[in-house]
């Protein structure tokens, strides 16, 4: 068959699919959410009180923790991946959590990842504020905490911009959950599409594993789905931006 | 404020952390009847099959059980296992499986299925395999042509059968032609497809996926090659406390249970026409001592003549492993064939085996290099000077080698010269013809068998005659027998048993170097 045909028999398999709300993709796309949105919430809470201390806080040990956080942003997510499989095996040092394989590691996984990021673009959003703001403020006797207050009130679309960032990097991160959760689907689908429903398999695992099978219609059925949860996430983002 | 800072900072990462631990522990306080997980670490041909979706469901069910199926390479799903991250392994390496129980990560492994692998290319052949004697013909012709061939590079089982078949060629792949991917089989059939190249594959793997590629299978019939054995075993609870033992043994249990090696045998017969695996049970399996390997095509050729739609299979091993795999795991088993007669006694006793014979006897003989001089009797092993290479009384030979000393009343003499270093002690006594023509020692005391395989490949050994009387051929007594218990082809096996009785069977063990038995054998009621 041409070339067209196969694109276009797979894209009508691939509604059929969604459109059916067919179960094991609709799985997929929960733990997908799930993980991500998790570790995004986590991270957020992390990177956010970070991000100000860099900002407005003398310590020792700041620049180092600069660069903690722009290395952090280049990380290589299979590294992670690794490290966080390396500690979570039983015979690693936190075997004893019983961790290996599950969503919650794919959260820890992703947290790691997006905590450098949403980290440095809160501090971006802050260095942003207009100087005239801070010198008001002092002007008009406040302290540093009346500062940090009224930062975050002229970054808040910046910091949701970060949040958002955040959530779109999880979403597409593929390397460092296949290695930490293991891609397991529940009997019924271990092999593809079935009547299992998905354990630690997400929308980036699943595509992976469904593409090498050569199931291409299913893997284009999630691939719509990812795709269009990464646009929505980033239309929002731009939305912010702009009221910024 | 840096403290408060610092302090909302610690919170989170606590926060983060903590939420996991507390998850962990509602996991664990759960009501009795939410099901148990038990973690399953495969390789991709069982589940881009689908077999497991269909073999496991029952399981499940039975036992109220989730089976978290991790699917990796054969090398990954072992290391998975070692690793404690899962509690029973599926997997298709043999000499990997085997290393990994000799290093006591796994216990209870037992066989579950088979099939053969196939080399698949694309229809018009341009390395003509189809031609091919062998796996290892149609290898080296690939390589001649230097045609593509995708290689799964991923340390799995197939690519541990693909190492050894090159191998066997005296082949190092290397160049534009080879392609090493390190992905599963169903991605690297694809690559294949697209290079219009070769690759090896499982024959499950192939078939399900026959409809979205132009490959074809070349070459597929060869027994030794291309035999894909799976097996099962269990991760080992006392290196793991925290694994699931007693679910992975019921797990493994049910896979060679009737009910799931029924499944097995009739998997994919709708959608494809034939049956993707073959149940174990359907296999005559006989566990024969490693020494009989020798005998094995012979042996497999005359039975096919009394027996022609057997399906025979041997498993090689040194006789005593044999009995505990038989005895403790419960190996999947119809005939066993050890060295030695107390293997099936012992069994006897457990009440595993009703009834044995002795089928062949072997016996001792002193060799030495071709250019030796100064060994020409038994005795001559005494003289100061001469080194004398024997096995370690680990291997059985190792005892009869120093019951054969003593009966000849030199077994003093030569533990004297043991402690000034003229006896050299091997763990495997198929080592010492090597040795002596190296001239490591020389003189040594091998199976009567093992010099009759030695003159047979040219090696510069010969034998030096001593007094019958001390041979040992009266006390190396190999058995046979039905293990009662485990088999599920009793009649199948007793023509075995009974061919192998015969002056047939007993004339292909003579010329393999064994000594025919007299009467019937039969050594116990």
């Amino acid at each position: 068959m041409s070339s067209l045909d196969f694109l276009s028999q797979g894209i009508i398999q691939a509604f059929t699919l969604i459109v059916n709300l067919n179960p094991y993709i609709l799985s997929i796309t929960e733990v997908s959410i799930k993980v991500s949105g998790t570790a995004t919430i986590l991270a957020t809470l992390t990177a956010l009180p970070l991000a100000f201390a860099i900002a407005f806080l003398k310590f020792r040990g700041k620049q180092a923790l600069i660069t903690l956080v722009n290395t952090g942003m280049g990380l290589p997510s299979v590294f992670v991946g690794l490290f966080i499989f390396v500690m979570l095996v039983p015979v690693g040092p936190f075997g004893f959590l019983n961790m290996i394989y599950t969503k919650k590691a794919m959260i820890l996984a992703q947290y790691i990842l997006i905590v450098p990021v949403i980290t440095g673009i809160t501090l971006a959003a802050i260095k942003a504020v207009p100087v005239l703001i801070i010198e008001t403020v002092y002007t008009l006797g406040g302290t540093q905490k009346d500062v940090v207050i009224a930062t975050l009130r002229e970054a808040k679309f910046g910091i949701i911009t970060a949040f958002l960032a955040g959530l779109g990097r999880a979403l597409a991160e593929v390397g460092a959950i296949l290695i930490v959760g293991g891609n397991i689907a529940y009997t019924g689908s271990i092999g593809g599409i079935g009547e299992g429903l998905s354990y630690t398999r997400s929308l980036t695992t699943a595509i992976t594993s469904e593409t090498s099978k050569g199931d291409i219609s299913t893997s284009i059925a999630l691939g719509i789905i990812l795709i269009s949860l990464v646009l929505s996430v980033n239309i929002l983002a731009n939305y912010f931006q702009r009221r910024d | 404020m840096k403290n408060i800072v610092a302090k909302i900072i610690l919170i989170s990462i606590l926060i983060t952390l903590f939420a996991g631990c507390i998850q962990e522990e509602s996991r664990t306080t759960q009501i009795s009847s939410a099901p148990q997980e038990l973690r399953l670490s495969t390789t991709t041909s069982t589940c881009d099959t689908k077999l497991l979706d269909v073999l496991n469901e029952k399981f499940e069910e039975t036992n109220n059980v989730k089976i978290l199926t991790i699917c990796e390479g054969t090398g990954k799903a072992i290391a998975t296992g070692e690793l404690g991250a899962a509690d029973v392994v599926m997997v298709h390496s043999i000499p990997a499986e085997l290393q990994a129980v000799a290093n006591g990560n796994f216990i209870n492994r037992r066989y579950m299925m088979y099939n053969y692998f196939v080399i698949i290319g694309p229809e018009n052949d341009p390395a003509g395999i189809r031609d091919a004697g062998n796996a290892v013909d149609a290898f080296t012709k690939i390589a001649a042509k230097q045609s593509y061939f995708i290689s799964r590079g991923d340390d799995s089982g197939t690519h541990k059968m693909e190492k050894s078949i090159w191998n066997a060629a005296d082949i190092t792949p290397s160049g534009t032609w080879y392609q090493s991917v390190g992905k599963g089989m169903g991605e690297t059939i694809i690559t294949a497809n697209t290079q219009e190249g070769y690759t090896l594959s499982d024959r499950g793997t192939y078939l399900a996926m026959k409809d979205k590629i132009s490959l074809r299978i070349l070459f597929e019939s060869d027994q030794t090659y291309l035999f894909n054995p799976y097996h099962v075993m269990a991760v080992n609870a006392s290196k793991f406390p925290n694994v699931k033992y007693d679910l992975a043994i019921k797990y493994i249990d049910y896979v060679t249970s009737s009910y799931a090696q029924d499944i097995i045998r009739n998997y994919g017969k709708d959608t494809y026409g034939e049956a993707l695996f073959i149940p174990e049970e359907d296999v005559l399996k006989v566990l024969a001592a490693g020494s009989l390997k020798y005998a094995e095509k012979d042996i497999r050729s005359g039975f096919t003549v009394t027996a022609p739609g057997a399906n025979l299979q041997f498993v090689f091993q040194p006789s005593g492993k044999l009995e505990d795999w038989i005895y403790i795991d419960r190996y999947p088993v119809d005939v066993f064939f050890p060295a030695d007669t107390n293997n099936l006694k012992n069994l006897e006793n457990y009440g595993m085996v009703k009834e044995y014979h002795t089928v062949a006897h072997n016996a001792l003989v002193l060799v030495k290099g071709k250019n030796n001089t100064n060994v020409s009797t038994l005795e001559d092993l005494t003289k100061p000077g001469v080194r004398i290479i024997i096995a370690k009384t680990s291997d059985a030979i190792g005892g009869y080698t120093e019951q054969m000393f003593t009966n000849a009343g030199i077994m003093d003499t030569i533990r004297e010269k043991e402690t000034i270093g003229e006896v050299i002690r091997v763990e495997s006594a198929t080592t010492i013809p090597d040795e002596l023509v190296k001239g490591t020692a020389d003189a040594g005391i091998i199976y009567q068998n093992e010099f009759v395989e030695a003159q047979k490949t040219g090696k510069a050994i010969e034998k030096v005659t001593i007094d019958p009387e001390y041979d040992m051929h009266d006390s190396i007594n190999y058995g046979i027998g039905i293990v009662d218990t485990l088999s599920s082809r009793k009649s199948e096996g007793d023509a075995f048993i009974l061919f192998m009785l015969s002056d047939d069977g007993q004339l292909i063990l003579q010329n393999h170097g064994f000594i025919p038995v007299e009467g019937d054998g039969k050594t116990s009621n």
